[in-house]
């Protein structure tokens, strides 16, 4: 077990004021009973979601403890602590639901995690303006309940919502089950209350669009905790939709089903779920679920007024012709089981040698065939590869790839290593972005910098004027 | 190997995406990552392994679970984390590592035969005339009733007097409750003793009513593991008011907003849900209101799994956030079927909401 340093082996850096006092001191006098410094906390908090770490959580390892975790309850406590990590040249760690499946919340060099679900109020609905405000930590599945019970959504519905926060959204640019229609995270923000690494509170104004400059809040929208932390921000929300029906059909081959959406979306037609399962994805996954199909099944939903829905369902009937017609319930069956894949992983997990991740990737239309067939042939012969297109764009999709296999003797961690070396340099080659809407983290920092070009670097120098002590979430996004 | 019949549970939870971390009581209480169920079966895991050890910590960790089954609603592979997490503090029991807060709770019952204390002498004195050594039917009152709402066991009388119940005798002790404190914090040696010792006095009673739907739930679900044999038929309260209500006349003329909070042990432990609120409409004269958690999907009140004893201002907490959900559907008073509810959710209401048992309900009602 490895711990962190501060605490432990104080750096230059890390050393105690002339007070005597150390950090840890510092803590709990800002934080009364708001700080554990506690081994079992540590312990939890030192990974997150990321197969990797659940590969090797499974071996009983045990990497980079923090040295602490705090709670804040308000945007002073954040400035507070950020002061404390500066003077101290702590990392923090900002934590939400602690779901990252790249590694972006764990904390790879120690310091303090920040857990900001003591944050979570709904603070305020303007449903004139149809804007909600709340605070970072609040958790998904509660918010879009509190929501609905007003008579709104969120309109963003991530596989992770039972687990996940607001404020984990914002900072890794999540996208929902149907965003094609209410939009992705970055879609739905409008404005944002933030804590900059020196303990600075800025606020960015609500508004429905400024030309007032660059947009702040998309510098902090999907920086992973490495900019800033986002304690409070202003949002989208929708009222419930009156009507949601499905149009489900199952195509022969997947190009036909691919050529279909892209039309759609060509048209102006904005489905709610847009859900192209290719075919081993729709007869191996679905049926796991319970769903028992064949072919490459695609599922559109759409929702709104009821006339909005019925004249979007009859644009896109003629555009499906070269498919077979499956009625409506494979998508509401789809509907009704939306988040029950996330069950899954842990039972492959279970299994000693076994191995499962899922990849994000997206592509233009023109590219988009040749990146899901490079990632094909790059894993064929290591692993199962299961596949669906969603969150679609009239230029072009994103691919989500499951793959599930046996390490089969050789250690797991590298195995599941050498599947991302193999899928991500395929992506790359056949001209994908790595990333739809999982983020970076730890993961896949090692293609950033070529997937960014010349503006990794811009971001490396943003950072350091930002963070010069470079507290905020080190080691992340192929930063220092 | 630590807990190791459920190597399975343990694996699962470990890792999941935390699909049930928004309904666990613990988890949003404290808003602690380490007592999501996620994590206690992690950090358990971890144990597993030896990479961690189990310590008062560890211990500490594996008691934030009150065992209110709300996670299993929500998991694809209907896991229960209550029962790891007590076969784990039973493990820790074994090798003696031991809270102190639980060690509490053990030495009262060794010395006392309740989790609280000496009650004996003022339960006798305010119930005296009702208890016999000997009946058909005993009503076995809510230890929590004992300790913290003794004007509980005025309404049982008073109620039973209404009900014309002169056949129905009190727990004659001198162990109080089933000992579902004991088993629940993983005391299975003590557990087992003290069922031994209450079926003995229940020899030849016909029936036994339980106002604890914890005690309702322990005696029937673990007594005939612990040897314990009881030949009584085993209700619960809100089972034996209905059965007794259903040949009388009731009024019915209040219509009273009421709100009906179910113990997760009789609604999702012994799948009574009904039996409360037939009882309440017959009463009151209208439906119950629901909570928007209620039913299969009701929220913990934070008494359960020793919770209130272990970690009391964060089963305060949990007791808070029930009662800022009740004040959404404006009720005039909440009725629960267990008076352990009852108590620790009028430790958040305080005089902002009438809270009430049952019996203490109807004996107002009545």
């Amino acid at each position: 077990m490895t711990t962190g340093t501060f605490g432990t082996q104080p750096s230059a850096a890390q050393s105690p004021p002339s007070t005597g006092q150390t950090p840890i001191d510092a803590l709990h006098v800002l934080f009364p009973q708001r700080v554990s410094t506690r081994q079992v906390d540590r312990v939890v908090y030192h990974r997150d979601l990321s197969p990797a770490q659940q590969l090797a959580v499974r071996e009983g390892t045990v990497g980079m403890l923090p040295d602490a975790v705090v709670w804040p309850e308000n945007v002073q406590d954040v400035t507070s602590l950020l002061r404390l990590a500066n003077e101290h040249g702590i990392p923090i760690v900002p934590w939400g639901g602690g779901s990252s499946v790249v590694g972006a919340a764990t904390p790879v060099r120690g310091g303090i995690v920040c857990d900001l679900k003591r944050m979570n109020r709904l603070v305020q609905m303007d449903e004139r303006s149809l804007l909600y405000v709340a605070e970072a930590g609040i958790n998904g599945e509660d918010l879009e309940r509190q929501l609905n019970a007003a008579g709104f959504t969120t309109g963003h519905f991530p596989s992770s919502i039972y687990c996940s926060t607001l404020g984990g959204w914002l900072a890794t640019r999540s996208a929902g089950q149907m965003s094609t229609r209410y939009g992705k995270i970055e879609d739905l923000v409008v404005s944002l209350e933030a804590v900059l690494p020196s303990g600075r509170v800025i606020q960015t104004k609500a508004a429905p669009r400024s030309a007032t400059g660059p947009d702040i809040d998309q510098l902090l929208v999907g920086s992973e905790g490495t900019l800033g932390v986002i304690t409070r921000a202003t949002m989208r929300m929708f009222p419930l939709p009156e009507s949601r029906r499905f149009v489900c059909t199952v195509f022969d081959s997947l190009n036909a089903g691919l050529e279909a959406v892209r039309l759609l979306l060509r048209r102006g037609v904005r489905p709610a779920v847009v859900r192209l399962y290719d075919e081993l994805d729709t007869t191996l996954a679905l049926s796991s679920l319970g769903l028992e199909m064949n072919g490459n099944l695609l599922i559109l939903g759409f929702e709104g007024r009821h006339a909005m829905v019925e004249a979007e369902m009859n644009a896109a009937r003629p555009l499906l012709a070269a498919g077979e017609d499956a009625g409506e319930g494979p998508g509401e069956w789809w509907y009704e089981h939306r988040y029950r894949i996330s069950y899954k992983q842990s039972v492959v997990l279970a299994g000693e040698q076994m191995v499962v991740d899922t990849c994000e990737v997206a592509a233009t239309w023109s590219r988009i065939r040749e990146v899901y067939a490079a990632v094909q042939r790059a894993l064929a012969g290591y692993v199962t590869v299961l596949a669906h297109f969603s969150h679609a764009y009239p230029e072009g999709i994103s691919i989500y790839f499951s793959f599930v296999g046996n390490a089969d003797g050789h250690p797991a961690a590298g195995f599941h290593a050498e599947l991302w070396r193999r899928t991500l340099d395929a992506v790359v080659s056949a001209g994908g972005s790595i990333s739809h809407h999982h983020g970076i983290g730890l993961l896949k920092a090692p293609w950033l910098a070529a997937e960014l070009g010349g503006l990794h670097a811009v971001f490396a120098r943003l950072k350091r004027e930002l963070d010069p002590n470079n507290i905020l979430n080190p080691g992340k996004m192929g930063l220092p | 190997m630590i807990a190791e019949s459920y190597r399975r549970e343990i694996q699962y939870c470990t890792f999941c995406p935390k699909m049930c971390r928004f309904v666990c009581p613990t988890a949003i209480a404290e808003a602690r990552e380490t007592v999501t169920p996620t994590g206690k079966q992690t950090l358990l895991y971890l144990v597993q392994q030896e990479a961690v050890p189990l310590d008062t910590e560890a211990v500490q960790t594996f008691q934030q679970c009150t065992g209110c089954g709300l996670c299993t609603e929500y998991c694809d592979h209907d896991i229960d984390v209550y029962p790891v997490m007590r076969e784990a503090r039973a493990e820790g029991a074994r090798r003696g590592v031991v809270t102190p807060e639980a060690r509490n709770v053990l030495d009262n019952y060794l010395q006392y035969g309740n989790p609280y204390g000496n009650l004996t002498p003022a339960y006798l004195n305010r119930v005296g005339a009702r208890i016999l050594r000997q009946a058909q039917v005993f009503y076995v009152p809510d230890v929590s009733a004992i300790a913290r709402r003794p004007e509980a066991l005025d309404a049982v009388l008073l109620v039973l007097e209404k009900l014309h119940q002169e056949n129905v005798a009190l727990w004659p002790g001198p162990m109080l409750g089933s000992g579902y404190l004991l088993h629940t914090l993983g005391f299975d040696d003590e557990f087992r003793a003290h069922a031994k010792a209450f079926a003995d006095v229940a020899r030849g009673a016909r029936t036994l009513v339980f106002a604890s739907p914890h005690d309702a739930e322990t005696v029937r679900k673990h007594y005939p593991a612990a040897g314990a044999q009881l030949e009584a038929e085993v209700l619960t309260e809100a089972e034996w008011l209905l059965r007794i209500l259903a040949h009388q006349d009731v009024p019915g003329q209040s219509a009273r907003r009421v709100l009906y909070h179910d113990p997760c042990s009789l609604g999702r432990g012994l799948g009574v849900y009904d039996a409360p609120r037939r009882i309440i409409e017959a009463v009151n004269g209208s439906p119950a209101l629901e909570f928007s958690w209620s039913g299969a999907e009701s929220k913990c009140c934070g008494w359960g799994g020793g919770y209130a004893f272990t970690v009391p201002e964060s089963a305060k907490i949990v007791a808070r956030n029930r009662i800022d959900e009740a004040v959404e559907q404006t009720p005039d008073e909440i009725v629960t079927g267990s008076t352990s509810c009852a108590v620790q959710l009028l430790s958040a209401a305080g005089h902002s909401m009438p809270v009430f048992d049952l019996m203490t309900w109807l004996a107002v009602r009545l």
